[in-house]
């Protein structure tokens, strides 16, 4: 039987965070994660064609390369509960560099590399001391007015003007782990914390230092208006955690609790932390830091099945994606995806605590039926109480 | 020198200590690399692959570990160049297209202290490229494995073309090809024409072992 709607999708998303059944489980797509690519043979274009959406601009975040500004059409046709808001000029300035290279925060240098842009050569790579992070002349001035220009009077209007859950993306000031490898090198980074502990961690602070510096500022402005934070940092591989849980406490958690127990007192918003891969010995650790939701939950990799994360953490963390981009939106068929999104709806939709969401990005592999197939169903079968 | 104070000093990632180990080994006590190798370095690899695998070591333990074990050979390095036999050569690189490195370094240095010389391309490696060091290896050895690495989708295509120029060169019966990497599995790497697919860097060694019938 189907139940009539009668949240708006602010109170839906909200309800869920409360662990509490909304009236259908709520659905995300756009922004910067589990969202989609900008990239063929399929991407956002197959989609927005597929939808009869007429071309526009596409502007792209960069890094993800995802769709910064999905259509409206596209977002009210799949169910969407969400706008996202970025932090206006969250790169900075931008320079386009000779080699075809870019370069953005803090001299992070970006060049593309198949459908992603990746940082390389990093720019504290050859550093050995302290004294050098601190006299890095490309550090970011948080008091320049042009990251935040626009910013408080589009998240005012967004939030009084419609009743949508309004996820503010702050950026690259979100992040720590991944600043510190987009700096270093990833595998510096895990080296550091072993050969280096104390360049490790002074690294930190004054990454944090900045950071924090920025939040104060881009929350001062709009945390009032907005209902969830995207922060970031991705901790895991297929296979498991870059690092032992004991490891993440010394090189990783602190910083993360003061940064993100900073949002905290800056709004009321809940807190969303995307971090990828095999992350499930650290959920209790990120729930101590004050991480509400956690994306993208891959249930492909090991130890992230949707029973397992559900039973043992319900009530305490909620989970947003889940639904497989690494094998069933790419390669299934509708009928396998209505299946897939059937069972994990089931697993994971009763007593709330999930938002509806791909498990990553949409691979531009993923044909736009199978996209519209995902969330069709989820807006389907998702209404509570759930009867799968 | 003890064995067994090398091998548990790599696993635990004490990177000095494997160093200092080994630098004694070598300038002082006149141990032979393979010696070191044999019963220090590599058994310790492969205990931290099984823990690797059980979940009780993580990533950053690789990585530690490869960079201790890469000191070692830089000390071991002018010993080794006077007639050390090595078992066989692997011709390493990521794929055109891709800079992503991690899984292609921790292979070598795996296959390094497994015993076998490793002709690393780097990063972004032309199907050409990887021909062109293919011909040259072929001259010089018997057993010659071509090792692709492909972490990103849509350059997973160029790994097609790496196995198309070595037909076109005539030497693809020559060697035989493992692809490793994020997007690859098992069903392309059949579709492709290569011969071997590794799930991980540990995974891989194993098959290249058993495909030189170590």
């Amino acid at each position: 039987m189907m139940t009539e709607e009668y949240m708006t999708p602010r109170e839906r998303v909200l309800t869920t965070c409360e662990f509490k059944e909304p009236d259908r489980v709520p659905i995300d797509f756009g922004g910067l994660i589990s969202t989609i690519l900008d990239a063929g043979p399929y991407g956002y274009r197959a989609l927005a064609k597929y939808l009869n959406v007429p071309k526009h601009p596409i502007y792209v975040a960069y890094i993800l390369n995802t769709v910064a500004n999905v259509d409206e059409k596209i977002l009210n046709r799949l169910q969407v509960d969400t706008r996202k808001l970025f932090m206006p000029n969250a790169e900075g300035p931008i320079t386009f560099d000779p080699d075809g290279a870019m370069t953005v925060w803090g001299g992070i240098r970006l060049k593309t590399i198949g459908n992603y842009y990746d940082p390389f050569d990093f720019p504290m790579r050859d550093f050995k001391t302290i004294d050098e992070i601190e006299n890095y002349p490309k550090w970011p001035n948080p008091e320049d007015p042009m990251y935040y220009e626009g910013a408080e009077k589009m998240f005012k209007q967004f939030h009084e003007e419609t009743d949508y859950c309004i996820s503010a993306i702050p950026g690259y000031c979100a992040l720590l782990g991944h600043t510190y490898s987009w700096f270093r090198g990833f595998d510096q980074w895990l080296l550091d914390m072993v050969l280096n502990p104390e360049f490790t961690k002074a690294l930190m602070d004054k990454i944090l230092e900045i950071d924090l510096e920025f939040i104060d500022r881009f929350f001062g402005l709009v945390g009032d208006y907005c209902d969830i934070v995207l922060v970031g940092d991705d901790m895991g591989t297929q296979e498991g955690p870059f690092m032992s849980p004991e490891m993440f406490r010394e090189f990783v958690k602190p910083w993360m609790k003061k940064l993100y127990g900073r949002i905290h007192e800056l709004t009321k918003a809940k807190l969303q932390m995307h971090s990828c891969g095999s992350i499930y010995k650290l959920i209790p650790d990120l729930i101590d830091v004050g991480v509400d939701i956690i994306n993208p939950i891959q249930p492909l990799a090991k130890d992230m099945e949707p029973w397992r994360l559900k039973n043992e953490f319900q009530g305490k963390i909620v989970f947003h994606g889940g639904l497989d981009v690494q094998k069933m939106m790419a390669f299934g068929t509708p009928d396998e995806i209505r299946e897939g999104a059937k069972e994990y709806l089931k697993i994971m939709a009763p007593g709330g605590g999930y938002i509806a969401a791909g498990s990553h990005n949409m691979e531009p592999e993923t044909p736009p039926e199978n996209i519209v197939t995902l969330f069709d169903t989820v807006y389907e079968y998702g209404k509570y109480p759930i009867t799968i | 020198m003890s064995y067994q104070a090398l091998m548990d000093a790599l696993v635990k990632g004490e990177v000095a200590t494997v160093v200092s180990i080994v630098d004694k080994a070598i300038n002082v006590e006149n141990k032979k690399p393979k010696d070191i190798i044999d019963n220090g370095l590599a058994p310790g690899m492969d205990v931290l692959g099984d823990q690797y695998d059980k979940g009780d070591a993580f990533l950053v333990d690789l990585v530690v570990a490869a960079e201790a074990f890469k000191r070692a050979m830089d000390i071991m390095k002018p010993k080794l160049q006077t007639g050390e036999q090595q078992i066989g050569t692997v011709v390493i690189g990521t794929i055109l297209g891709d800079i992503h490195d991690l899984g292609k370094n921790l292979a070598k240095t795996i296959l390094e202290a497994a015993g076998f010389k490793v002709i690393d391309l780097g990063v972004d490696v032309t199907p050409q490229t990887f021909a062109s060091a293919v011909r040259a290896e072929i001259l010089r050895a018997e057993n010659v494995i071509v090792g692709i690495s492909s972490l990103i989708s849509t350059t997973m295509l160029s790994v097609k073309d790496v196995v198309a120029e070595l037909e076109n060169q005539g030497i693809r019966d020559e060697v035989k090809i493992i692809v490793g990497g994020a997007p690859v599995n098992e069903e392309f790497v059949k579709e492709i024409g290569a011969d071997m697919y590794a799930g991980t860097a540990f995974e891989g060694v194993d098959k290249v072992k058993k495909a030189m019938g170590v």
